[in-house]
């Protein structure tokens, strides 16, 4: 769909939705990054009766030949749920699984101002604030999400593991069958690694929401600090630690290796203010455990991207790099399992 | 034969080109997707130097670890490739049914997958390679 049919469909959808008389797309430019998902800035004016309304809005579409699971109606919820926990997320005006709109699924939030990109707040001067404040803010934001009551109706639908296996267990099986299903080459790392983490895996103590991309790059920051929460459309029901873990992975550092904690913290450090507002001790084992399980996770949407760019017939320079960073992955968990078993 | 520019000469122009010319004129999302596109060229470049070695390395370990009856590897780059894959399918194969403490204490097996690891890195992200503790142990 191009980008004035684009604009004149949106215009439509939003006056249909909100009763104006007159929409009219100021603004509407799609966002860097977002390999998964599709994110335009949209400004509109509101024209209702001779009243005229501003708003600044966020557009989240599914492109084509995109194998992620997740659908759009469950992000709309979580958000929802989310925002009345106490959880820093936008709010969410509207939601359409139908593709006759925009040819796409997709969704319509509130527009929070502020950084996105990880490497400008690791590195430039403006954020050297955020970046004291931003470890406990992460801990306690992410501790406020593992709180969320996730048998509440609204949530019903995520996916959860059966009781009678480990959360890790079914998060292999689902990475597993993503692999097999996807995977264009072989990777014996992976296989090593599949089996490594199946031996040992282990119980958590308790099943909690998982947001499932909890990292920089998927938060809204100011010079003060932590604005936003965003990207739910991993979240599932599992092991609190699988979040902690994720946000430990190599390539959520962007460089900074000696702060394994998303470039900004030791471990310790984060672990501690977590503790701090959760009230729960973490399994220093079991986050190892999870670290490398993101690792190969993290390894799968690789290829899962890769996959994405060969089905497709758009010239995708970002997703096909991506199939060139399955070997960082590779590289990342031949270190963390030797650092387990040793 | 082709005239010079080489192949690496080419790429080199248009990699450069990219970043040099095109890069600080644009912004946001078509400025990153050409730095990503100017670093896939950079990766092309390197394939290309270092293939035919990395190919006759992996073969060798590959023909090794799977007791395979052969002395060297096929003339042609496009042999070597295929079996180099269905070895490694093997491989795979050997892996998921092994038993896990055979897995663990198999030092062929770990070396192999290091310095496959590492010979991929060496085309796809050679800062990191170099950055990395695994390097030492594995060389």
């Amino acid at each position: 769909m191009e980008r004035s049919q684009l604009a004149t469909q949106l215009g439509a959808y939003i006056a249909e939705k909100t009763g104006a008389t007159r929409v009219e797309i100021l603004r509407l430019e799609q966002l860097p990054g977002g390999a998964s998902r599709e994110t335009w800035r949209l400004d509109v004016k509101l024209v209702t009766d001779g009243e005229e309304k501003r708003q600044s809005l966020i557009l989240r579409r599914d492109p084509p030949n995109v194998h992620l699971p997740g659908q759009r109606w469950q992000e709309f919820e979580l958000l929802r749920v989310a925002y009345d926990a106490g959880v820093p997320v936008p709010r969410v005006h509207w939601c359409e699984s139908d593709p006759r709109y925009l040819g796409a699924p997709f969704l319509i939030m509130e527009h929070i101002t502020g950084e996105t990109i990880p490497r400008r707040l690791l590195r430039d001067d403006i954020y050297r604030q955020a970046r004291q404040v931003l470890p406990k803010q992460l801990a306690q934001a992410l501790a406020a999400i593992h709180r969320i009551d996730w048998r509440a109706s609204a949530l019903a639908n995520l996916p959860a593991p059966p009781g009678n296996q480990p959360a890790s267990l079914f998060e292999l099986d689902r990475l597993e069958q993503l692999y097999r299903g996807l995977s264009p080459d072989p990777h014996p790392v992976f296989e090593l690694a599949f089996r490594f983490l199946r031996h040992h895996a282990m119980w958590e103590e308790r099943r909690t929401l998982v947001h499932g991309d909890f990292r920089l790059g998927n938060v809204i920051c100011g010079p003060e600090g932590l604005r936003a929460v965003l990207d739910w459309e991993l979240a599932h029901v599992g092991d609190p630690l699988e979040d902690v873990g994720w946000l430990c992975i190599r390539s959520w550092r962007f460089g900074r290796d000696h702060l394994p904690v998303a470039g900004l913290a030791g471990r310790e450090e984060f672990y501690s203010a977590y503790e701090e507002a959760s009230g729960w001790k973490i399994d220093r084992q079991r986050a190892h455990y999870w670290e490398v399980l993101g690792n190969l996770k993290w390894g799968v949407i690789t290829i899962i991207q890769l996959r994405g760019y060969l089905d497709g017939d758009v010239a995708d320079v970002e997703r096909a790099s991506l199939g060139r960073r399955t070997a960082e992955v590779e590289l990342e968990l031949l270190c963390g399992m030797k650092g387990a078993s040793s | 034969m082709q005239d010079r520019p080489t192949v690496n000469e080419l790429l080199i122009a248009v990699q450069t080109f990219l970043e040099r010319e095109i890069v600080p004129i644009l912004n946001g999302r078509l400025q990153f997707h050409t730095r990503v596109a100017a670093n896939l060229l950079a990766i092309v470049r390197r394939e290309l130097q270092l293939r035919p070695a990395q190919a006759a390395q992996e073969w060798y370990r590959l023909a090794a670890l799977l007791s395979k009856q052969h002395d060297t590897p096929p003339a042609t780059p496009e042999v070597v490739a295929q079996e180099i894959r269905q070895w490694t399918e093997e491989l795979c194969e050997w892996i998921r049914l092994a038993p896990i403490e055979t897995l663990q204490s198999s030092e062929e097996l770990w070396r192999h997958l290091e310095l496959t690891t590492q010979e991929k890195l060496a085309v796809a992200n050679p800062r990191l390679l170099e950055s990395s503790e695994i390097k030492t142990s594995a060389v």
